[in-house]
C-alpha cells in the first residue's frame, strides 16, 4: 500500500517537473522578448549581456533536466525525483535573484514573479519543503537588497526607468521587503494547505477504491457459493423427488402387484401432489437463481431458435387439447444481444401460460416484430384472462389470479420472474386481457443492448 | 429373456426399474456407482447396460460410456442412458443431435414412465 502511494506520488511529481521543463522553455523567450521591448520600445538601458547569459544559463540547465529525465530508468526511487525537483527549484531562484540583480533589484518589480514559483513548489511538494524554500528566496531576496543598500554587491540600476536611486533608501527597503516576504509566506500557505488537502483527498480515493475492490472481490465469492449451493439444493431436493415419482409410476402400472381402483385414485393424489412440489421447488430455485445473477450472459441471439427451442420444451403442456399454435416472426427482425437461458424461459412461461389457460378449440399466437430500435414480442390467447381487479398485480411474486386460485396448479412465480428479466434486459412488459376472451402479453426489449 | 446392468446411485430408481424390467421376465444385476458397474459389466457381459448421469461426480455417467465404448468387447453392448436434464432445464437429450459426443444408443428421462422403459429397452434388445 505505501510503496504504491509513493510510486503514485513519483509519477505525479514527474508528469509536473516535465510540465515545469516545459513551460520554462517559454520563460526563457519571456526574458529574451522583455529585454529586447524594454530596450527597443521602451528605451531603457539594461545590461542585455549579463541578463541573455542568465537565459542561456536557465535554457542550458532545462535542456540537462529534459535529456535527463528522457534517460532516467522506470520505477526510480521517489526520493531521487524529489531531489531532483528540489534541485531545479533552487537554481530557478538563483537564476531569478542574479536577473533581478542585473536589472534594478529593489527598483524592479518583477521581484514579484517570485510568487509563480512558490505557488508551483507548493503544490509539487507540499509540506516543509515549500516553506523551507519561501525562506531561502525571502532571505535571497532581502540579502541582495541589504547588500546593494550596503555597496557590499553594486547596484545596476534600469536606467531610462526609474532614476531616482530608491535602493538607498532604507524604509523602502524595510517595507518592501516585509511585504515581498509576507506575500511569499502567505502565498506557499494557501497552496501548500490546498495541496496537501488534494493529496489526502486522493489518498482517500485510492484507499476507498482498494476496498471496493475487496469488497466486490468477496461479494463475486459468495456469488460462486451461492451458486453452487442452488445448484447442489436444487440437485438434492430434486432427485428424490423423481425416486418417488418413479416408484409410484411402477406401482400404478401394476408392475409391482395388482392395483385397485380406491389404491390407485390414492396414487394418483399422492402423484399430483408430488408434481406440484416438483414444480414449486422448480419455480423458487429458478427465483433464486435469476434474481440473485450479478450478470447477464449477455450474446447476440435468433429469436425465431429461442421461440422453437421454448415451444418444443413446452409443447407437453398442449397436452391432448386442440389448440391452434400460430407463430409470425418479421423476417428483417435482426440478432438481439440477451441472456439466451433467461430469453428461452421468458417465452416458455408466457407460451406454457398460454396453454394452460386456454380450452380446447381455442387459439395461441405468437408474434415478433421490429418497432424502431425495439423487438416487441407478443403472446396471445383466447384462453379464460383475468379479471380486471387481478392485472394490476398480475406480475407479483406468489400472486395469483382469483379465477384460477382454486382451479389450477401454480406457484404465482412465473409472471414476476417475466417481469424481472424483462427489465433487467432494459424492456417492458405489459398485459391486455378481457375475462373469457382471452389475454395478451406483450414486451419490448431493446435491439441492440449495451453490455 | 435378456441379462440388463443397472447403473445408478440413487437405490430407489434401480429398485424401480428392477421392478419393472423383472416383470417381464428379464433378468437384472445392479451396481450403485460408475466404477462398480463397469467392472461388472466386464465381468458379467449383459445384453443392455441402463446408466446414470450424476453419479460420483455430475458426469461419472459419460465418462464410464465412454469407457464402455473404447472397450474392445464390451463397446457392443448398448447403453440406455438415465438422465434429468429435461427436468432441470427444459432441454432434452436426443439420440440425433448428441450422438457424436455422447457415445449412447438412446436415452431415458427421469422420473421413469415404464411403458417408455420397456419400449425403449424392446428396441435397443432387438437392434443388438
Amino acid at each position: 500500500m505505501k510503496q504504491e502511494t509513493d510510486l503514485n506520488e513519483e509519477r505525479f511529481i514527474l508528469e509536473r517537473l516535465k510540465w515545469l521543463i516545459f513551460i520554462r522553455w517559454f520563460t526563457v523567450l519571456f526574458i529574451v522578448a522583455a529585454t529586447l521591448t524594454a530596450i527597443n520600445i521602451f528605451k531603457v538601458a539594461l545590461l542585455s549581456l549579463h541578463i541573455y547569459l542568465v537565459a542561456l544559463f536557465i535554457a542550458a540547465y532545462n535542456a540537462g533536466f529534459k535529456l535527463y529525465i528522457q534517460y532516467l530508468p522506470e520505477g526510480n526511487h521517489p526520493a531521487g525525483i524529489k531531489r531532483l525537483a528540489v534541485v531545479q527549484s533552487m537554481l530557478d531562484i538563483i537564476s531569478l535573484t542574479i536577473l533581478i540583480h542585473f536589472t534594478g533589484g529593489v527598483e524592479n518589480p518583477f521581484i514579484f514573479y517570485f510568487i509563480f514559483h512558490t505557488i508551483l513548489t507548493g503544490m509539487l511538494l507540499p509540506g516543509k519543503g515549500s516553506y523551507i524554500q519561501a525562506g531561502i528566496i525571502s532571505s535571497m531576496v532581502a540579502g541582495l537588497f541589504i547588500s546593494e543598500y550596503l555597496g557590499v554587491m553594486q547596484h545596476h540600476p534600469i536606467k531610462g526607468f526609474l532614476d531616482i536611486g530608491i535602493y538607498k533608501n532604507p524604509t523602502y527597503i524595510a517595507a518592501i521587503t516585509f511585504v515581498f516576504t509576507s506575500t511569499i509566506f502567505i502565498a506557499t500557505f494557501f497552496t501548500v494547505s490546498v495541496a496537501e488537502k488534494l493529496k489526502r483527498r486522493e489518498k482517500e480515493l485510492a484507499e476507498n477504491r482498494k476496498e471496493l475492490q475487496g469488497a466486490n472481490l468477496k461479494l463475486l465469492e459468495k456469488d460462486r457459493l451461492k451458486d453452487e449451493y442452488v445448484t447442489m439444493v436444487s440437485h438434492d431436493l430434486k432427485t428424490p423427488l423423481a425416486s418417488i415419482q418413479s416408484l409410484i409410476e411402477v406401482l400404478m402400472g401394476g408392475f409391482a402387484g395388482r392395483v385397485d381402483e380406491k389404491i390407485k385414485e390414492i396414487l394418483q393424489r399422492i402423484q399430483r401432489k408430488i408434481e406440484f412440489l416438483h414444480h414449486y421447488t422448480k419455480d423458487l430455485l429458478d427465483l433464486s437463481r435469476i434474481r440473485s445473477a450479478r450478470q447477464l450472459n449477455i450474446e447476440e441471439l435468433d429469436i425465431k431458435e429461442i421461440i422453437d427451442t421454448a415451444v418444443e420444451i413446452v409443447l407437453p403442456k398442449k397436452e391432448e387439447k386442440d389448440l391452434e399454435l400460430s407463430i409470425e416472426i418479421d423476417d428483417k427482425l435482426p440478432h438481439i444481444k440477451a441472456d439466451k437461458e433467461l430469453m428461452i424461459y421468458v417465452f416458455m412461461n408466457l407460451i406454457a401460460n398460454a396453454f394452460k389457460y386456454t380450452a380446447s378449440g381455442g387459439r395461441v399466437w405468437i408474434k415478433v416484430l421490429q418497432t424502431g430500435g425495439l423487438m416487441t414480442a407478443e403472446v396471445k390467447d383466447t384462453g379464460i384472462g383475468i379479471p380486471p381487479g387481478d392485472i394490476p398485480h398480475i406480475f407479483e411474486e406468489f400472486y395469483r389470479a382469483s379465477n384460477v386460485v382454486k382451479t389450477t396448479k401454480g406457484t404465482g412465480l412465473g409472471l414476476s420472474l417475466v417481469r424481472h428479466i424483462i427489465e433487467r434486459h432494459g424492456g417492458t412488459i405489459s398485459i391486455e386481457s378481457e375475462q373469457g376472451k382471452g389475454s395478451a402479453f406483450r414486451f419490448t426489449l431493446p435491439i441492440r443492448m449495451e453490455d | 429373456m435378456s441379462k440388463i446392468l443397472i447403473i445408478d446411485d440413487d437405490v430407489d430408481i434401480v429398485e424401480a426399474i428392477k421392478i419393472v424390467l423383472e416383470s417381464k421376465g428379464h433378468k437384472t444385476i445392479t451396481a450403485y456407482e460408475g466404477e462398480e458397474g463397469y467392472k461388472k459389466a466386464g465381468a458379467e457381459r449383459p445384453d443392455l447396460i441402463i446408466l446414470d448421469v450424476v453419479m460420483k461426480t455430475k458426469d461419472q455417467g459419460f465418462q464410464i460410456s465412454y469407457k464402455l465404448k473404447n472397450h474392445p468387447e464390451l463397446s457392443k453392448i448398448p447403453i440406455l442412458m438415465l438422465t434429468s436434464v429435461g427436468r432441470e432445464t427444459g432441454f432434452r437429450f436426443n439420440k440425433e443431435t448428441d450422438e457424436d459426443y455422447l457415445p449412447v444408443d438412446d436415452f431415458v428421462e427421469k422420473p421413469v414412465k415404464p411403458n417408455e422403459l420397456l419400449s425403449k429397452v424392446n428396441k435397443l434388445l432387438k437392434h443388438k
